[in-house]
């Protein structure tokens, strides 16, 4: 019998511990982005680079079983990534921009803050499902060329593949852990995703135009990380380098993440929480 | 009085200089339906969401479900149901996919929030919308998706917010009987609601506040029991003789269109008023007790308040 028959009735089932909520966040928000249209297009286009890559690496196994090693350095999984990180900031918009902005609009925070659950568990379960949506235009290729590369090329050691693999996937999590604290700074800011998604499309694109024209003027080297693509593209090879050469564009983006995230972190636990139920 | 589910002493909640909760104490019985009343600005939201632990009180102490809400915050909010006033909603969803969402948020396992989501879409009488996305519901829809929101992990206690703003007579008559139903099976609830109306036909108790004061706190019945020195007489002679007569002896009367409401001094009886209609040579053709509607009753309190 249902229970509209038989009155209002309690829930007497048993309850997962409260630590555990933000996984909830994180999967059902991953799930979500995943779904999107727009998001799931650019998760496939995403793919190309790595299929042009691999095959470049397929073809540079081929000559090199033929004629020895090549006498140049391909740098295949930094060119992938550079290529990648376009999709990134395009994904970044596109599916993170609403991820705070769309609660707002919604005024979805009283209903997640009603819940045994602290805006800190809130903004993690909303950041890891952002990072592990960026993550797949990004990270994943990442993965998978390392992994290609060590099946394809002769003389690959298991020590070799897995210093890659770890200072690849460094790299890449220093980069989006980035682009998702910034993401959810701006979206923290407005209720009106596509603006946020512009914003931060106008960041990322300008800021290499203002460095080039900085670099211009100027003829200072240091410039040139104002840009950010050229600031991820720097602290990514830092890592490819296995840490060797000028490890500041790490050190700046680091910075940057933090100085994000404590914004973040002060706009959304101290004022929003309060202001949105106020 | 029965185990307290709120107990609040001496809460008070300040924003900078201005006191928006001042000294308030009161205790609400379990199972009780208690209306929240008060003038716009009296400090009903800002009572509500203290006693939700979203915000933090500057002095006093506040036990929810025996919980101190300073120590145990999300222990208490674990068993707590909110209802908000305005729409809100989880973004991208249907009304089913936003109440097992929330149930999971309150630690359902998946299996369990799926079933009771559909247990309480039953109870609100929500078949084949459930599975719509709630942009697309009516008011009274949504109304009955926020109650789902705040029912689904089976709450002891449930704020409710205007639960019946916005709504069509019949969609309000359809979310009076839910909520009459949630109530007599056991769940406490606190409605904060303007129509005094409402308040009078769900809850049993009541919490009066005013400029961030309580003015009341008690049954409905016990505030009805204050006008028990308090009359509504109708007679035939001369009204203004009588009047005069009753003011002579140190009551209040007035002529309210047909009756003469009259207030008794304290200790008086009702032959007082027998008395002084025989003094003025009136007949007294119906005499009863003035019972104070909720409405007059806020307003007495209120002018009683701001008189002292």
């Amino acid at each position: 019998m249902g229970v509209y028959r038989g009155g209002y009735r309690q829930y007497d089932g048993s309850f997962l511990p409260i630590s555990t909520r933000f996984w909830v966040i994180f999967a059902s928000e991953f799930l979500r982005l995943w779904g999107g249209k727009w998001n799931r297009r650019l998760m496939l286009i995403a793919g190309i680079p790595l299929i042009v890559t691999i095959a470049v690496l397929v073809g540079k196994g081929v000559v090199e079983s033929k004629v020895g090693a090549l006498p140049f350095e391909l740098n295949l999984l930094g060119r992938m990534l550079q290529v990648e990180m376009l999709f990134m900031a395009l994904l970044a918009a596109s599916a993170g921009s609403g991820i705070l902005a769309d609660d707002r609009a919604s005024n979805a925070l009283v209903l997640y803050l009603a819940r045994p659950l602290t805006p800190a568990r809130y903004l993690i379960g909303k950041g890891l499902a952002l990072a592990g949506i960026l993550a797949t235009v990004y990270l994943v290729p990442a993965f998978l060329f390392v992994v290609a590369a060590a099946v394809i090329l002769p003389g690959a050691t298991v020590v070799g593949v897995a210093t890659d693999l770890s200072m690849a996937t460094a790299g890449c999590l220093l980069n989006i852990t980035f682009v998702t604290m910034v993401i959810l700074l701006f979206s923290s800011l407005g209720s009106r995703g596509r603006y946020i998604g512009l914003a931060w499309f106008g960041l990322f694109f300008f800021s290499q135009m203002i460095a080039n024209g900085a670099y211009r003027a100027t003829d200072l080297p240091w410039t040139k990380l104002l840009s950010m693509p050229d600031l991820f593209q720097k602290s990514l090879d830092w890592f490819l380098a296995g840490g060797s050469g000028d490890g500041i564009a790490v050190v700046i983006l680091a910075a940057l993440a933090t100085l994000a995230g404590a914004a973040l972190w002060q706009r959304v636990i101290y004022r929003q929480a309060g202001k949105a139920v106020a | 009085m029965a185990q307290a589910i709120i107990e609040t002493t001496e809460l008070t909640k300040h924003y900078g200089a201005f006191a928006a909760l001042e000294s308030v104490s009161f205790a609400l019985a379990k199972g009780s339906v208690t209306g929240l009343l008060g003038p716009n600005g009296a400090g009903k939201t800002t009572l509500m969401k203290t006693l939700l632990g979203f915000l933090p009180y500057t002095s006093g102490s506040c036990n929810v479900l025996g919980k101190s809400l300073a120590r145990a915050p999300l222990a208490v909010r674990q068993r707590v149901g909110f209802m908000p006033e305005n729409d809100a909603f989880f973004p991208d969803r249907t009304g089913l996919e936003s109440v097992v969402y929330a149930g999971r948020l309150t630690g359902m396992p998946k299996e369990a929030a799926f079933s009771r989501a559909y247990e309480v879409l039953d109870y609100l009488g929500m078949d084949e919308v459930r599975h719509r996305p709630i942009t697309g519901y009516s008011v009274g829809l949504k109304q009955k998706i926020k109650l789902g929101q705040a029912l689904v992990h089976g709450p002891s206690l449930c704020f409710l917010d205007e639960p019946l703003s916005g709504l069509d007579p019949k969609s309000r008559d359809e979310m009076m009987a839910l909520l009459k139903g949630i109530g007599t099976s056991g769940v406490s609830m606190v409605i904060s609601s303007h129509v005094l109306k409402d308040v009078e036909a769900l809850c049993t108790s009541l919490l009066m506040l005013n400029r961030g004061k309580l003015l009341y706190s008690g049954t409905l019945a016990d505030l009805r029991r204050q006008n028990e020195g308090r009359f509504a007489i109708r007679v035939r002679g001369d009204h203004g003789k009588f009047i005069a007569a009753l003011q002579a002896a140190g009551a209040t009367a007035e002529q309210q269109r047909g009756t003469i409401e009259v207030e008794l001094p304290e200790g008086q009886d009702v032959k007082y008023v027998w008395k002084a209609a025989n003094d003025s040579r009136c007949q007294i053709r119906e005499l009863r007790h003035a019972s104070d509607s909720l409405e007059q009753a806020f307003l007495r309190l209120l002018d009683e308040k701001e008189n002292s």
